[in-house]
């Protein structure tokens, strides 16, 4: 077989080679960093979700009153609702097509995310979430 | 569980020492973040069981290697299902609390 050191194209593939490998090892960095941010940011969303609407029926005074508040809560929670779902659609996007573009795609969708989440007023981690 | 937040950290760095991966440790101290912050700020009991959770699922996630579409739409129907059983469950606690007569449609 012969040697990579005397074939200079031999050479220029592999460097081909491990700059791409490279490039997919930072990409799926990115990926798993802002899927996990993500998965840890649903988690805490449904748990908050779950303790708002059970705050919601522990200060309803009548059944109308809390179905009411009920209602209003849930009409303000559908963009967020909307916003995960772009955002984990956005991550598979990039999971399949880890193209720069596509990654900047999912950083503005975090960005959006954690807008919406705060919003609502549900918790975002201090520091974490911005690709 | 005397100190959730205790044994979500170390189980993580467990999970990270035993990987022998820095990628795997700086994700799961990322994901230890959130989960301090969200667990933080609602207190006790559901909150530290979604936190658990999460925080199994960083190691995991960094453990597993790549990210593929399927664990992000995966993880999306488990998010969506689970706010549909949130508002199943107050709409429940409200009828049960002021004693609405039951949905005659309704299941479960």
């Amino acid at each position: 077989m012969p040697s990579v050191r005397h074939h200079p194209r031999a050479i220029a593939l592999l460097l081909v080679v491990v700059a791409f490998v490279s490039a997919c090892a930072s990409h799926q960095a990115e990926l798993r960093i802002a899927l996990t941010t993500i998965n840890a940011a649903s988690d805490g969303f449904v748990a908050w979700d779950d303790q708002h609407q059970a705050d919601v029926v522990a200060h309803a005074i009548s059944l109308d009153q809390g179905k009411a508040d009920l209602a209003s809560y849930r009409k303000k929670r559908e963009p967020v609702i909307r916003i995960f779902a772009v955002a984990y659609k956005a991550t598979a996007t990039a999971a399949l097509e880890p193209t720069t573009e596509n990654l900047l795609v999912l950083a503005a969708d975090l960005a959006d995310l954690k807008t919406a989440v705060v919003e609502l007023g549900a918790s975002w981690p201090k520091d974490g979430g911005s690709p | 569980m005397s100190d959730p937040i205790k044994t979500i950290r170390e189980l993580t760095l467990h999970g990270a020492s035993i990987g022998r991966n820095y990628d795997v440790i700086g994700l799961a101290l990322h994901g230890l973040e959130i989960i301090e912050s969200i667990v933080g700020s609602m207190g006790p009991t559901k909150a530290a069981f979604h936190a658990i959770e999460a925080a199994l699922e960083v190691i995991r996630s960094g453990l597993e290697g790549d990210v593929s579409p399927g664990d992000a739409n995966a993880k999306l129907s488990e998010f969506v299902a689970m706010v549909a059983d949130n508002d199943a469950r107050a709409d429940k606690a409200i009828a049960a609390k002021f004693g609405a007569p039951r949905d005659p449609d309704a299941h479960g």
